[in-house]
């Protein structure tokens, strides 16, 4: 489970913060890059920008996904993902606050394979992490790596 | 075939045939092997020939292709200088010339090549294996450096080393002015056994003994210079005299060349074939030995002989077997011969002992010397008894004397038939019929008798006469004259009664043809009829034919008619007519007159001037004349099947039976009716009808008489009449017709008059109290020739000053041309319709909708318009196109509240939760990572901060609910509510399983709404009252239908918590609670978006409580 990335994209410290504490809490371990922005998402998966030269056979088991973000928000994001061949079968979980019908409805269209939506109960965000990473990191079985 | 061949012997021609196919077959045998052995022989020889040439052209190009060699080596001057160079002591060219030596014996397969000085001395050599020069390469070299020529020499044995070669000297010249001088030689030997030899020995075709042999002649000897297939080490050293005959190679040297049968240097025959092998002294043998050449044949021998013998063993066996055969046939046959005698023998005895006939042998003194059974019956003697008599005393003593005549003539003629008199042992007599016959038996002449009794012959003789004497009488007694003709048509019969009708004798008559006696009938047609007649089985013995009439000739030429019988008759041979004549003269003058009476009556009848009929009781027609055909129309077969009666229609049947039956009964009656005929035409007759009696039958016999004419007459009196009278009624009719209408057209054109001033009236009415401006104007001028008030009102001028304007005179808009035009175009189409403003008095413009109809008035066109005043129509239509505008501009601006609003509950939906979520996460981090350091007043504050911020989430999510609840739109569809409270019922049932809440839910409830907003509504209300049941025990949530303003009322009831009534009213309002939050928690949204709900589905919400007794929410939609 170790060598398992997860990308956070989450603009919010507070946020970042929070979710990292859920996964301690949760005794997921693995390690977790972090992404301010959706252009900062985009350049780790594709290894541009700041994330030049990265070694892209490396590939995170599970993005979490905000949608209110800068730069370019999460729909994008996703929709960036889904249309390029190196990360169309990356499995996506969108962790938004938003409950609005359009997003969740959006989230799905464009690929994405889980939508979760932040509670205020932090005991309740727990549960949630937890579950995904029994899900995503444990139980799934992620599509076969090219590179 | 003679009887002398016939025992054993085999037939002489038999073995001439055999020996003569043997020496064929040998002759074929032998001719065949020696031509075999002669092509074979040829066969060997020409391939000997043909390898030898070979060999020869072979050897003979070896030779050519050495001197080659040489010859290029001799004119080879560029090597001289280097030579010279060598020999002046350069090592440098020393080793050059060895190369270019060594290039000649490597290229050419050289055993070795030699180069010697002037001396003889060997200064170059290059060798394969060890070489020593001998005084014969020496002497060699001297030759050629003398000749300044090439030499080559023949085969030798060396003499220092025991080996065969075979060398070329080629000497060195160089040219000195016009001289050459020899400077050395080279010497290049051949090994001939690595090439000469295995050219001569190899044999091109498979053969046990064939070889080329090579050979010089040596003063009186011949020399092998090859070794040989049968003899080891021969070459050079095996040598035999030139006196030897037959050896070829000695022949050869003879001149004996080409092909030779020989002996060769082994003793054996052999086929050789010698040829010189030219530029040299060598001669070449090919040979093969005689055994090897005749192999073939001598198999080709043994086979031709097999096979000779094997035919001529078959010839014998085939000819064997014939002989067998005919043998064998000939007893065959013989044996056959003899069985048949025996049978014929055997037969005769048969023959002659059951025989009809009696058979008496006699002797020449005409002794009986056999009889057979039927003579010991017949003459009643015994045979010993007849064997003791002779011939005459069987015959009757009166036949007795003719007896030697009658033999004299038997023994002239070799046998007579005759007719005696013989005589029984008890003297009774009878006549037979003898066959008397001469015959030699065993070279004794036997008179062989056969007699017959000829009794019943006789008197069947006798009877025969006399049936024929009968019938002759009969025949000539005949009343009828009687003809008997033959086959040929001849007559052979002519009695007494046919001379009578004929004339003629029976003399005349007899053998002469039938076809005389008939008029027009040629002898040849008569035959032909006779053979006919006799032929088609009508003639059969026996038949007796129709009876026909004919006319016949008599002798004198006259005719007579008669009626004539035929039958087929037989006499012994010839089939026979019998034809019986009897003369009808009589009958037909009769007739003839029958005939004329008939023509007579039916003239008579034809001649009536009506119709005339004869019928019998029973209505068949017997007489008609032509009248009546032609009346009826139907024809006499037609006539002859009807009744009387058919000639009437149905409603004349009856009354014509009766008048029938009146004739029947009382002899005479008659009637008037319509006779109808065939085509169903009806005319009127008189008919008469008298009883007539013949042969006690009733007949009616009468006429009728066609009596339309009268009947016609009779008519067009009547219709006259008829006529006259319905003229009458008619006119009085017409009259009466008249008078009436006359009545009604008065009343009607009253009554017109009367409706005319009506709709004057009202139209006068109309136009005077119209609205709208009526004006009848003349199109030519536009002035107006009537109109009403409005028209001149509503523009504000007077009727007199109206009645003066021209259409341009109040137009505001269209030119003069324009009307001109527009009333042009009404004056062709009839009628128009338009928008325009017309100028009032006091200059006001007024928009006017004006309807032009043309009409039509005492022959002129008169425009009837209508000015219809829609001034203000025009102005209200305009108010309320700006009045859209302005809803459209509204619409647009709610549509941008409406987005806005949008984008205010998505950032709150994300963003107000966020710091909240921060707010409790921390506060929990707080809680974890620092429990210890916090007291419990500390904690407890905490715990305050995570509640009070998971309420603001709650607060949050039901506004964002509320809001969109108000936006989304609505879906209509048919939802079925009872199916709704069911699963949100167990929806909470599996969520909180510690609790036990009984549901009562009506079935069936079916209502039009949005399936989504009234899901949100039931969860809303049954979680409310899940809720507030919360503290009860046995809760019970009921969800039911009642009537309510005659609209359906849903609802939810419960058990729970209840309400004060006095706050009934602010149940709905946005975050209105009853309760605090520690009795039961909430946001206080709920009621109100189920209030929203409801509002948008147009309609009522309602609650009823008391607080501790449970609550019910009312909703209609």
């Amino acid at each position: 489970m170790k060598d398992k990335i997860i990308l956070l994209v989450e603009d919010s410290p507070d946020d970042v913060d929070l979710a990292m504490r859920a996964l301690r809490k949760n005794k997921i371990l693995n390690e977790v890059v972090v992404a301010g922005d959706g252009a900062e998402a985009l350049d780790y998966l594709f290894g541009t920008g700041k994330y030049e030269g990265r070694d892209m056979s490396i590939m995170p088991e599970v993005i979490l996904l905000d949608l209110k973000l800068p730069k370019i928000d999460g729909l994008e994001v996703l929709k960036h993902l889904r249309a390029d061949e190196r990360t169309r079968l990356l499995p996506v979980v969108i962790l938004t606050s938003s409950r609005e019908e359009q997003d969740v409805i959006n989230g799905y269209k464009f690929g994405a394979n889980s939508y979760i939506q932040k509670p205020v109960d932090f005991d309740q965000f727990m549960e949630a992490v937890k579950d995904l990473g029994l899900y995503w990191l444990v139980l799934n079985e992620p599509p076969p790596r090219k590179m | 075939m003679t009887h002398k061949t016939q025992h054993g012997k085999i037939p002489y021609y038999l073995i001439v045939i055999f020996l003569f196919l043997s020496v064929t077959i040998w002759i074929g045998g032998y001719l065949y092997y020696e031509d075999q052995k002669k092509e074979i022989k040829k066969d060997k020889l020409e391939d000997l020939a043909a390898i030898a040439d070979l060999k020869v052209s072979q050897i003979a190009n070896w030779r050519r292709e050495r001197l080659g060699d040489a010859k290029n080596i001799f004119d080879n001057k560029l090597i001289i200088p280097h030579i010279q160079q060598f020999l002046a002591g350069s090592s440098v060219y020393k080793q050059e010339v060895f190369n270019w030596l060594a290039t000649i014996q490597k290229n050419y397969l050289y055993k070795n090549v030699l180069f010697l000085d002037m001396e003889g001395n060997i200064r170059l050599k290059v060798i394969d294996g060890q070489e020593v020069i001998g005084p014969d390469a020496k002497k060699l070299a001297e030759e050629a450096i003398r000749s300044k020529n090439v030499v080559f020499s023949d085969l030798y044995r060396s003499k220092i080393k025991d080996v065969i070669r075979l060398t070329l000297a080629v000497p060195l010249l160089v040219s000195k002015g016009s001289e050459t001088v020899p400077i050395g030689a080279i010497l290049l030997r051949v090994d001939p056994y690595q090439f000469l030899y295995p050219l001569i020995q190899s044999w091109p075709t498979k053969s046990a003994t064939a070889e080329t042999v090579l050979f010089r002649r040596e003063g009186n000897e011949v020399l092998f210079l090859n070794e040989l297939r049968h003899k080891k080490d021969t070459a050079l050293k095996l040598r035999f005299s030139i006196n030897e005959q037959r050896l070829p190679s000695a022949m050869a040297i003879h001149g004996i060349t080409g092909v030779n049968e020989a002996v060769d240097y082994r003793g054996v025959p052999v086929l050789s074939v010698v040829q010189p092998v030219p530029d040299s002294s060598w001669f070449l043998v090919a040979k093969i030995d005689q055994d090897e050449v005749y192999a073939p044949i001598q198999k080709s021998l043994i086979t031709v002989t097999f096979i000779v013998s094997l035919l001529i063993f078959g010839t014998g066996i085939a000819i064997g077997f014939i002989w067998r055969h005919q043998r064998a046939r000939f007893y065959r046959e013989k044996y056959e011969a003899e069985l048949e005698k025996r049978l014929l023998s055997k037969r005769y005895e048969y023959l002659t002992r059951y025989a009809n006939d009696i058979i008496l042998s006699l002797d020449l003194d005409w002794k009986i010397i056999s009889a057979n059974e039927k003579a010991v019956i017949s003459y009643g003697y015994t045979l010993n008894e007849l064997l003791q008599m002779n011939i005459n005393t069987l015959r009757a003593p009166e036949a007795r004397d003719v007896l030697i005549s009658q033999m004299k003539q038997v023994q002239e003629h070799e046998g007579l038939i005759f007719e005696t008199m013989h005589q029984k042992k008890d003297g009774t007599k009878f006549p037979v019929e003898v066959s008397s016959r001469v015959i030699d038996i065993e070279g004794k002449k036997v008179y062989q008798n056969i007699i017959r009794d000829i009794s019943d012959r006789k008197k069947a003789e006798a009877e025969l006469q006399e049936s024929e004497e009968r019938l002759r009488t009969v025949i000539e007694a005949s009343m009828d004259g009687i003809i008997v003709v033959n086959e040929q048509g001849k007559i052979v019969l002519f009695n007494a009664a046919a001379e009578v009708l004929f004339l003629y004798s029976s003399d005349e008559a007899l053998q002469k043809p039938a076809s005389i006696l008939l008029l027009e009938e040629p002898a040849d047609v008569h035959q032909k009829r006779v053979e006919k007649f006799l032929s088609n089985g009508v003639g059969q013995c026996g038949h007796i034919g129709r009876r026909t009439e004919r006319t016949f000739r008599r002798k004198d030429g006259s005719k007579f008619d008669g009626e004539i019988t035929m039958a087929g008759g037989r006499s012994e041979s010839t089939r026979l007519v019998v034809v019986t004549i009897h003369d009808i003269t009589e009958r037909k003058k009769a007739e003839a007159r029958l005939l004329e009476e008939k023509h007579f009556s039916d003239l008579t009848i034809n001649s009536l001037p009506g119709i005339f009929y004869l019928f019998d009781e029973n209505g068949r027609f017997l007489r008609w004349n032509r009248n009546l055909e032609t009346a009826t129309g139907y024809s006499v077969e037609e006539i002859s099947g009807m009744n009387p009666i058919d000639f009437f229609a149905d409603e004349d049947k009856l009354s014509v039976t009766k008048t029938i039956q009146d004739v029947f009964m009382k002899g005479e009656s008659n009637i008037e009716a319509n006779l109808v005929s065939k085509t169903e035409n009806r005319t009127p007759y008189f008919f008469t009808g008298l009883r007539f009696i013949s042969n006690n039958q009733n007949y009616l016999i009468g006429m009728g008489i066609d009596i339309s004419e009268r009947k016609k007459a009779e008519d067009e009196i009547r219709k006259l009449n008829e006529e006259l009278e319905q003229r009458v009624i008619q006119r009085t009719q017409q009259l009466e017709d008249i008078n009436r209408r006359l009545e009604d057209e008065i009343i009607e054109r009253k009554q017109i008059e009367k409706s005319l001033k009506e709709a004057e009236a009202r139209y006068r009415n109309l136009f005077e109290q119209s609205p709208d401006g009526i004006v009848l104007m003349d199109p030519a001028t536009t002035l107006p020739t009537e109109f009403n008030e409005t028209a001149h009102r509503q523009l504000g001028y007077s009727r007199d000053e109206f009645i003066q304007m021209r259409v341009s005179d109040y137009e505001a808009i269209e030119k003069p041309e324009d009307t001109k035009a527009r009333i042009e175009n009404i004056l062709r189409e009839g009628r128009d319709d338009f928008d325009t403003r017309h100028r009032t008095k006091n200059g006001e413009i007024k928009n006017i909708l004006v309807t032009v109809q043309m009409l039509d008035l005492y022959g002129k066109p008169v425009f009837h318009c209508i000015y219809r005043d829609i001034t203000e129509l025009k102005q209200a239509e305009e108010e309320i196109s700006e009045l859209n505008a302005m809803l459209q501009r509204r619409a647009l601006e709610l549509e941008a509240i409406n987005k806005e609003l949008e984008a205010f509950s998505y950032s709150v939906s994300h963003d107000l939760r966020a710091p909240l979520r921060s707010i409790d996460g921390f506060s929990q981090a707080l809680l974890e990572d620092y429990f210890e350091k916090l007291d419990g007043e500390g904690r407890d504050y905490l715990q305050r901060i995570r509640r009070a911020s998971q309420h603001m989430g709650q607060l949050i999510d039901d506004l964002l609910n509320l809001s969109r609840v108000a936006r989304n739109e609505m879906h209509q569809d048919l939802v079925d509510l009872s199916e709704l409270v069911r699963t949100i019922a167990s929806d909470l049932q599996t969520a909180r399983g510690d609790r036990i809440v009984k549901f009562i839910i009506e079935e069936g409830v079916m209502v039009k709404g949005d399936a989504r907003l009234l899901t949100i509504l039931l969860e809303n209300l049954i979680g409310n009252a899940w809720k507030f049941t919360g503290k009860t025990s046995d809760s019970i949530i009921q969800f039911g239908v009642i009537q309510y303003e005659g609209k359906q009322a849903y609802f939810i009831r419960d058990n729970g918590a209840g309400f004060d009534m006095t706050y009934a009213n602010k149940l709905f309002g946005a975050f209105q609670r009853l309760h605090t939050q520690a009795e039961f928690p909430g946001t206080g949204i709920g009621l109100a978006i189920v209030y929203r709900i409801v509002q948008r589905h147009g309609g009522k919400v309602w609650a009823e409580g008391e607080a501790g007794k449970g609550a019910t929410f009312y909703f209609t939609l």
